[in-house]
Formats: C-alpha cells, sequence, structure tokens
C-alpha cells in the first residue's frame, strides 16, 4: 500500500518515525508533501493534480518528496492529510466567551455540548486541512485520512501560556469528546475518516504526555524544535499515529 | 340663536388621515402617510429587544438590515455561521426563549428572571436526550443531560434580565390567546406538549383560551415586572397578523383567529390609549385589513410573503423618519447570510409544527 502523506510541520513526526522505526507494516512507501504553516493553502487543482501557486511552496514540495513539484494521486492507495490546523486549539476562541461549566464560569455564556461541536465544526472550516481535504477529494477517490495536529505538550502547563488557558478551566474530557465528534463529522462529510490522536499518548484529557515531544523535529531534516517547543512531536508519536492510521484503512 | 353657514362639527378639524377616502382609497403615496405616529423618538441608537411569535423574528431581521440597536442578549459561539446560529436559535430573538405566543407566556419568562418564581422540574426526556418544555425546539438535537437543560435555561433567564436592563424599547408581537397550561401549577407551555416532544396527557394538560380580561391583567403585571428591571424601559406592541394554524377550541379555525386576533388588537389598542410608556404598531391592520386584500399572504392565506414584511417595515422606518439606509454593521454576528429581503425560510415557528396534524383529524 502506497500512502501519500500531506501536512503542515507537524509531518516532521511522522518523518521522523519512518526514519527511525522504517516503513509501518501495511505501508510498501510514503511519498510526503509538506509545507510550514497554512503554505499548503497555496495549491491549486490543475488536471486532476494538486499544484503550488508559487515558487516557495513549490521548492518546500521539491524539498519534502525527495523531488516533486506537483501531488498526484494515481498510484496511491491512501492519502494522509496530517496537521494543517486540526487543533484543538480551534476551542480558543469559542471558550474565551464561552463555557461549557455546568455552573458558569465568570459571566461567559453557557452553551451545550451540542452546540460546541456544532462551532468546532463550524470553526474548522476555515482551517486549511478542510480546504486541502475539499481539493483531494475533487480530484480523487481514494481513502482519505485525516489525522489531528497533536494535543500540546503536558509541560505547557507551567509556561503560563494563555493561548492554552481554556484547557485549565473546562471539562477536558467533554472537549476532546466534542473535538473529535466534530472532527469526524467533517471528515465524513468528504468520505474521509478521522484519526484522532493516539489514546496512549493523551494525559489529563487534553495533554500530550511529554515523552512524546522531547526530541520533536519539523520537516527539514535535523533541524530539532527548542525545548520550549511545546506544539511538536517526535518520532514515537508519529510511529503510533501511523499504525493507528493502518489500522483504520484495513477497517475500511 | 346661532346663524353661521359654515360646516361646524368636530370633523372639519380632522386631518386628512381621519377620512377613509383619501387615506386609502385615493391615497396617492406607496405606503399610508401617518399610520402611526411614535410616542416617543426611537432612532438607530435606541438599544432594542425583540421578542414574541413567530412574525416578531421578521422585525429583529429588518431592524438587523437597516443597522437598528438591536440588542442580542445571548450571542452564540464565536465562528459560528449563520446557518449554524439558526438552528440554534441564537440572534432569533433578544434571548433564547423560543417563540413567546402568550402574554401569560412572557410574564412567566420574567417572573422566573426575576427570580420571582421557579421554573417547574418538569423536563422532557426521549431516547436519551431532554427537551425544555419551554422552548421544545431551543436546540435542534435536544440536551444531553438534565443538568445541560437547566444550565441553558438558566443562561436565558440570566440574558432576560441582562437584556432588559439595558433596553430602552422593547417591541413585542402577540400571538395567541390559545395555550396549554399544566393542570396541577397553571403553568404554560409554549405549545400542546406532544405535538413537538412530550407526551401530551389530559389528566396534565388543560387548553386555556385566555379572555380578554386575564389578558389585560398578564400584561399590565408584565409592565410592572419590566419596569422592575428597567425604569425606562418602553413597550412597544404589535399583533402577529398570521392566522391560527390549528385552534383547540371547538371553533372553526378562522372564527377562532379573528377572535384571538381581535381580543390582542383591543387590549393593545386600550393600553396604549391609557399608558405613555406603552405603544402600539399597526401590523397586523397593514397585513390582514381588507383594503389590502390579502395580497401580502402567500397561498396558503397565513405565511406572510416578504413583499408584505417589507410592506410592514417600510411604515414601521418611514413613521421613524429612517430616511439614510446605511448599514453599518459591525458585529459580524449580526450580519445575515444575505443582507437582502427577508424570506419565510429564515423564520423559526413552533405553531408551524400543528399543521402534520391536519390530515389526522376527523373529517366533518
Amino acid at each position: 500500500m502506497k500512502g501519500i502523506i500531506l501536512g503542515d510541520s507537524h509531518v516532521g513526526s511522522l518523518k521522523a518515525a519512518l526514519n527511525c522505526y522504517g516503513t509501518p507494516a501495511g505501508f510498501t512507501a510514503v511519498q510526503f508533501y509538506a509545507a510550514p504553516s497554512t503554505s499548503l493553502g497555496d495549491l491549486k487543482i490543475h488536471h486532476g493534480k494538486l499544484v503550488p501557486e508559487n515558487d516557495r511552496l513549490a521548492n518546500m514540495l521539491l524539498y519534502t518528496s525527495g523531488g516533486t513539484r506537483e501531488i498526484v494521486f494515481d498510484d496511491a492507495d491512501v492519502i494522509i492529510l496530517h496537521g494543517l490546523g486540526l487543533s484543538i486549539s480551534v476551542l480558543s476562541r469559542i471558550l474565551e466567551r464561552c463555557t461549557i461549566a455546568l455552573c458558569g464560569r465568570n459571566a461567559k455564556t453557557y452553551i451545550s455540548l451540542s452546540c460546541l461541536k456544532q462551532a468546532i465544526a463550524d470553526n474548522l472550516l476555515n482551517r486549511i486541512s478542510i480546504k486541502i481535504l475539499s481539493m483531494v477529494r475533487e480530484v480523487t477517490n481514494k481513502p482519505i485520512l485525516l489525522s489531528q495536529t497533536p494535543f500540546p505538550d503536558e509541560s505547557i502547563r507551567g509556561a503560563n501560556d494563555k493561548r492554552w488557558g481554556f484547557m485549565e478551566n473546562e471539562d477536558r474530557s467533554k472537549l476532546h469528546d466534542c473535538f473529535v465528534r466534530a472532527s469526524s463529522t467533517m471528515a465524513a462529510n468528504f468520505d474521509a475518516i478521522f484519526v484522532p490522536q493516539p489514546h496512549s499518548t493523551i494525559v489529563d484529557g487534553l495533554y500530550t504526555a511529554a515523552y512524546y515531544s522531547k526530541g520533536s523535529e519539523g520537516i527539514i531534516v535535523d533541524k530539532k524544535h527548542a525545548d520550549s517547543d511545546f506544539g511538536h512531536m517526535n518520532a514515537h508519536y508519529g510511529n503510533l499515529v501511523l499504525h493507528d492510521a493502518v489500522s483504520m484503512i484495513n477497517d475500511i | 340663536m346661532l346663524i353661521d353657514d359654515s360646516p361646524n362639527n368636530p370633523y372639519v378639524e380632522q386631518p386628512q388621515k381621519a377620512f377613509w377616502r383619501p387615506s386609502i382609497c385615493n391615497r396617492q403615496n406607496d405606503i399610508l402617510m401617518e399610520l402611526w405616529t411614535p410616542k416617543w423618538p426611537i432612532n438607530r441608537r435606541t438599544p432594542i429587544a425583540t421578542a414574541g411569535s413567530c412574525f416578531a423574528q421578521h422585525i429583529s431581521k429588518a431592524l438587523i438590515i437597516r443597522g437598528f440597536n438591536w440588542i442580542n442578549g445571548e450571542i452564540g459561539p464565536p465562528g459560528m455561521t449563520s446557518c449554524s446560529l439558526k438552528k440554534y436559535n441564537y440572534g432569533v430573538f433578544s434571548f433564547r426563549t423560543g417563540n413567546i405566543y402568550s402574554v401569560a407566556l412572557l410574564k412567566q419568562w420574567l417572573l422566573w428572571a426575576l427570580e420571582i418564581a421557579n421554573p417547574p422540574g418538569e423536563v422532557w426526556e426521549n431516547g436519551g436526550k431532554y427537551y425544555d418544555p419551554f422552548r421544545p425546539e431551543i436546540e435542534p438535537d435536544g440536551f444531553s443531560s438534565f443538568e445541560e437543560l437547566i444550565a441553558s435555561r438558566n443562561q436565558t433567564l440570566y440574558a432576560i434580565k441582562k437584556t432588559l436592563e439595558s433596553t430602552r424599547l422593547f417591541i413585542f408581537t402577540l400571538g395567541l390567546t390559545e395555550s396549554w397550561i399544566n393542570v396541577e401549577h397553571g403553568y404554560v407551555y409554549p405549545s400542546c406538549p406532544g405535538t413537538h416532544h412530550g407526551i401530551y396527557s389530559p389528566r396534565l394538560h388543560k387548553f386555556k383560551n385566555f379572555t380578554f380580561n386575564e389578558i389585560r391583567k398578564d400584561l399590565l403585571s408584565v409592565m410592572g415586572l419590566l419596569k422592575t428591571i428597567n425604569q425606562r424601559i418602553r413597550i412597544l406592541l404589535t399583533v402577529s397578523p398570521v392566522p391560527l394554524v390549528a385552534t383547540a377550541s371547538q371553533n372553526h379555525v378562522l372564527v377562532a383567529t379573528l377572535h384571538s386576533k381581535s381580543v390582542l388588537r383591543a387590549i393593545a389598542g386600550e393600553l396604549a390609549n391609557q399608558r405613555h410608556d406603552l405603544d402600539y404598531f399597526p401590523s397586523y391592520e397593514l397585513i390582514a385589513s381588507h383594503p389590502f386584500k390579502g395580497e401580502y399572504y402567500e397561498d396558503n392565506m397565513r405565511t406572510v410573503t416578504s413583499e408584505g414584511v417589507q410592506w410592514v417595515m417600510s411604515h414601521f422606518f418611514h413613521a421613524l423618519q429612517d430616511n439614510n439606509f446605511k448599514v453599518e454593521i459591525t458585529d459580524s454576528q449580526l450580519i445575515p447570510s444575505k443582507l437582502t429581503k427577508i424570506t419565510q425560510e429564515d423564520i423559526l415557528c413552533e405553531e408551524e409544527l400543528l399543521a402534520q396534524f391536519e390530515n389526522l383529524s376527523v373529517k366533518s
């Protein structure tokens, strides 16, 4: 089975997994196409392929794929979209003004879990993952897996990062459940499958165990992230994601 | 002995609007001039809250499109699409009560919001989902728990009080005199249990067609409760021109409709004449009265057309002398998906559901 993986900097953990553990059982080959942040948003459809709209993206695709500027899905058996803003951070904006706490929180507006799920789904519409997903689906009927951006490293709790404050103020298991449900619904809308974060990597409902963050690296080879980077994960994490992906593909 | 050849009676001094022929038959303008003169100044800065029957939704939408200061007391989550906001009943009225068809129901909401009375513990459960008897359609999928339902309702009660505290003009659209009440405790449901959710039981639920005196008394109570929240608040009443979908009065639905609307119209008019802080706007007359020959209803003779809504609101804004239509809406949540005319598809109406039962009725 040949897999094509599209993603942002979080693809680094998957690439590192291949380097560290080898190609996972079930895959015969894996082809990466990655670019930092939202750069893949500069792809466009052209004659059944995804092609870059600018040289910067073209160079990133060339680099990460090992020699290809254009993304063709003809000989792929499965396409995996990893990261690309499919992140729990989508809750930050929502929970700045709203709460799911039954007893209320500092005059924030209470919303139901169903409403939160819908709000997550609506906010995800603006994320690049959905844009890429719709483009890929437009050019191919192959199976597509939508793999989420990892939850932040649990060490972030000591960093007093206000962007993640909502994770301490709400019921994390409920937030997790709403996020997974919303993402699954979004994926299903495009006949894709959502791949949640591997369960064994999660601590305290919504954080990633620090073990999976140490020594993380991005999509630029041999460029490791600083210890203060609580968002990117390492090869051990990537390996678990790829194994979960294989399991899901086998279930199709 | 008085000798005077010139006409001498009060009608001589009446303005043109007092006479049928020049005002209605031979009117020169597209709209009815001087149909309504507001008792107080209302402009785009006036904080306005709306509630009431289905027709009231047209008013809130028109205010938003026109750039008036419509208060959204329960703003939905950031980033939610306008379609989702509507599905979850955000931005329909100033608070998420759903339609309030009767004065008794409005009074009930205010008593709860002011904590003068406590909402009853009645909750409807079906298939693991929980439905609020007083807002049965407020969440498209129901609530996941009893606690969630209560928390949501408490949020609305908080929003009612908070919104009315800063409201200068409360526009309430009177819809029905017919209601369903709880036999034991007397509280009012927005619709008959069993039509949306819940289970109807003649032992528990009773039909009530509120009388003129009862509604008048409740409306005066409502005024008192509103003043408790905000001394400066003013109320603008209007009567929905939308006929009943169905009646449980044992009368013909046409008779029941005219009865309801007449009672509501009479109360609104009488209190508007008596109180300086209450006014009446003639939506009902503009749509349902015979000079307009039903042309502002759809083929079902019940749904008000978009043109009808525009007709009503054009009189409203003309009376306010709001002629500079420049919309500057900064809150993205208040921007409808299209800044165009309001369509019936945009209106959420629980009463419409009653039409589903018409084929089950015994044919006479």
